[in-house]
């Protein structure tokens, strides 16, 4: 695992080893160039995945049902793939102009629900992509991966559960290596709602 | 969670995220991108509700399957040509150009009563000058309108 500069010295992400396959399982490699997998870190993997039509027709039609919910308004396949690019790269334009202020994008992801409620009724409803980071310190985070949100609870759903071991793995890496103590860990999880 | 700055800071790597160049080239080519993405879209459906291949298609298109993947992953800035290859393999139509909203300036002229360039039996035609100006201006127009 390596930890890459995205905007140092507020932003980093983590780069998952090529052996880990809950990131580079095959179907996920495939989208990918042979000398970048397992070198791709995370901001990157997972922006390029959000611009990728191939990648997101077979996500979106293997979750179609949850399309059908009221959050995505019965959109298609094709709309769903579409808002998706869409907000990806509205939100790397904004993150590329506020580089410096990242502190204010994070919310703590121990009140998930809440901030997810509250973004439903508040902004737009098409806010479905989330990044996730453990806060190192003030206005400093590491992103340990991403994903597009369907369910409610991350446990829900396959890709978001995924994440959390990713979040999990993340934080023994940080630990083993003496970087943070593990006490009070959740407190120190985040995400960015895009 | 208490954290070690200094521990972390050198645990760093020196590599630079791919990220950078990418988000740049995505807002440098974002007009053909976007064009691309949504071809890419329209194809994939079409591939899978046919049960069309990326090998068939390669092999009906005279190109690789690798080119063909590059195609479906919004990553090739296709030429006119390409497309028309794609339109004429799998038997869509992928784009169009859209003359609906070209505005049309139709002068206002009103033939002579007596010499209906439409009509063949127009009783002065011998007399008509079938090269003027006016004439030929009337025929367009009202071409354009129609």
């Amino acid at each position: 695992m390596e930890i890459i500069p995205i905007f140092a010295p507020h932003l980093y992400a983590i780069s998952y080893p090529k052996t880990y396959d809950t990131v580079w399982n095959e179907e996920i490699s495939s989208f990918f160039e042979d000398e970048e997998i397992g070198n791709v870190d995370e901001f990157e993997r997972n922006f390029e995945l959000w611009s990728n039509p191939m990648y997101l027709y077979d996500y979106f039609e293997r979750n179609q049902v949850y399309l059908r919910v009221k959050f995505w308004r019965a959109f298609s396949i094709e709309d769903a793939a579409r808002i998706t690019k869409q907000k990806a790269f509205e939100f790397q334009k904004l993150l590329t102009e506020n580089n410096t202020n990242i502190e204010t994008l994070f919310q703590p992801l121990d009140n998930r629900i809440i901030h997810f409620t509250e973004l439903i009724k508040g902004k737009s409803k098409y806010d479905c992509l989330r990044l996730y980071a453990i806060k190192i310190d003030s206005n400093r985070f590491l992103i340990t991966g991403g994903a597009i949100k369907l369910t409610f609870k991350m446990e829900d759903h396959e890709s978001t559960r995924d994440e959390l071991k990713k979040l999990e793995k993340t934080k023994n890496y940080l630990v083993e290596l003496g970087v943070i103590d593990g006490d009070s860990f959740d407190d120190a999880l985040y995400e960015i709602t895009l | 969670m208490k954290a070690n700055t200094e521990k972390f800071d050198a645990l760093v790597s020196n590599k630079t995220s791919g990220w950078h160049k990418d988000v740049n080239e995505r807002i440098t080519n974002k007009a053909w991108q976007d064009k691309a993405f949504d071809i890419a879209l329209k194809v994939i459906r079409h591939m899978r509700t046919n049960k069309v291949s990326q090998v068939t298609l390669a092999k009906d298109m005279g190109v690789t399957p690798q080119y063909i993947n590059k195609i479906l992953q919004g990553k090739e800035n296709m030429t006119l040509e390409t497309i028309c290859r794609i339109e004429d393999a799998l038997k869509i139509t992928l784009i169009e150009v859209v003359f609906s909203n070209i505005e049309v300036y139709v002068p206002e002229f009103t033939l002579p009563a007596y010499s209906n360039p439409f009509s063949a039996k127009s009783v002065a035609k011998e007399s008509f000058d079938w090269d003027s100006t006016d004439y030929q201006q009337a025929v367009y127009c009202q071409q354009k309108v129609a």
